[in-house]
């Protein structure tokens, strides 16, 4: 196995069952070859740093201005309903 | 509101589509955190986290009716905040630059062309300071949107290759070919940060 082979495994692959066939032929080759056990390396912890941010949270002003626009959004569909039926009972 | 908060997701939809406003309201607030934060994993701006928050919410109230129920909720919400994202965004010439992350620099031997150098053994949790938190940020707002959602709803949200592909209407081949491209963009834009005091 080559290292072409295994970054292309491994960028695809990186949750796949280490007990495959083709797993146990690349872990093979991240035993004989540091560069690509680096890069694997490397790999999953970018991924790990990501998964480890953990940004802002829903605020009480945020989650009391997204109610106000949903209320608005209900009223605005409510009066909607209600204007439709009028307009039906008026065609009728 | 206890009672809302024991009832299913489908329960409450169809309670919320016949007009039960506690009903809807009970599901924002099952769904708001999660929604919040991966709009602000996608934006990397509160503003325009809390701009998709609002849009997703009054986009599933005036759509929930059209909800079928054959997938999760969270697969339906996730899909209204990549969409909204996604028309949102500007195209870059970046795009075409990511298809190098295709192949590695390879010998003719086939092995790699460059030593890569390891990165720091410092535990992932002593990374995360504030400096390294904007050199993340940094380098995802370099990676285009169509690259970012899949990198951050597979690996990130930890959704299945299948499970992206069905919130982003794409091939799961195509899920595979931009999650591999957006982590080689990622892991090559962090290396210089991980790898400055052991080169130095």
């Amino acid at each position: 196995m080559k290292c072409k082979e295994t970054y292309h495994y491994i960028c695809d692959n990186l949750d796949a069952d280490i007990n495959s066939p083709k797993c146990r032929a690349i872990k093979k080759h991240l035993d004989s070859c540091p560069d690509c056990a680096a890069y694997l390396d490397s790999l999953k912890k970018t991924i790990l740093l990501y998964r480890k941010e953990t940004g802002p949270t829903v605020s009480l002003s945020t989650e009391k201005r997204l109610f106000k626009i949903i209320n608005l959004a209900m009223l605005k569909s409510t009066d909607g309903n209600q204007r439709d039926r009028k307009a039906t009972r008026i065609n009728r | 509101m206890k009672a809302q908060q024991e009832k299913s997701d489908q329960q409450l939809i169809h309670a919320a589509t016949k007009g039960d406003k506690a009903a809807f309201s009970a599901l924002v607030n099952r769904y708001e955190e999660m929604v919040y934060k991966f709009s602000y994993k996608v934006c990397r701006d509160r503003d325009k986290a809390e701009e998709a928050l609002q849009d997703t919410f009054v986009n599933m109230y005036r759509s929930l009716s059209s909800f079928d129920g054959r997938s999760k909720l969270s697969t339906w919400l996730y899909r209204i905040v990549t969409n909204n994202c996604l028309m949102k965004r500007r195209r870059r010439k970046l795009d075409d630059l990511l298809e190098s992350y295709d192949e590695p620099s390879v010998t003719d031997q086939g092995t790699m062309a460059h030593h890569v150098p390891r990165w720091d053994e410092t535990p992932v949790d002593i990374l995360m300071n504030n400096e390294l938190g904007e050199v993340l940020d940094t380098a995802i707002q370099k990676l285009p949107m169509d690259y970012r959602v899949v990198f951050i709803l597979r690996d990130v949200e930890e959704n299945s290759n299948e499970e992206t592909a069905k919130i982003l209407g794409i091939s799961v081949e195509a899920t595979k070919s931009r999650l591999r491209r957006a982590r080689a963009f990622l892991r090559d834009e962090l290396n210089p940060y991980m790898t400055a005091e052991s080169e130095a």
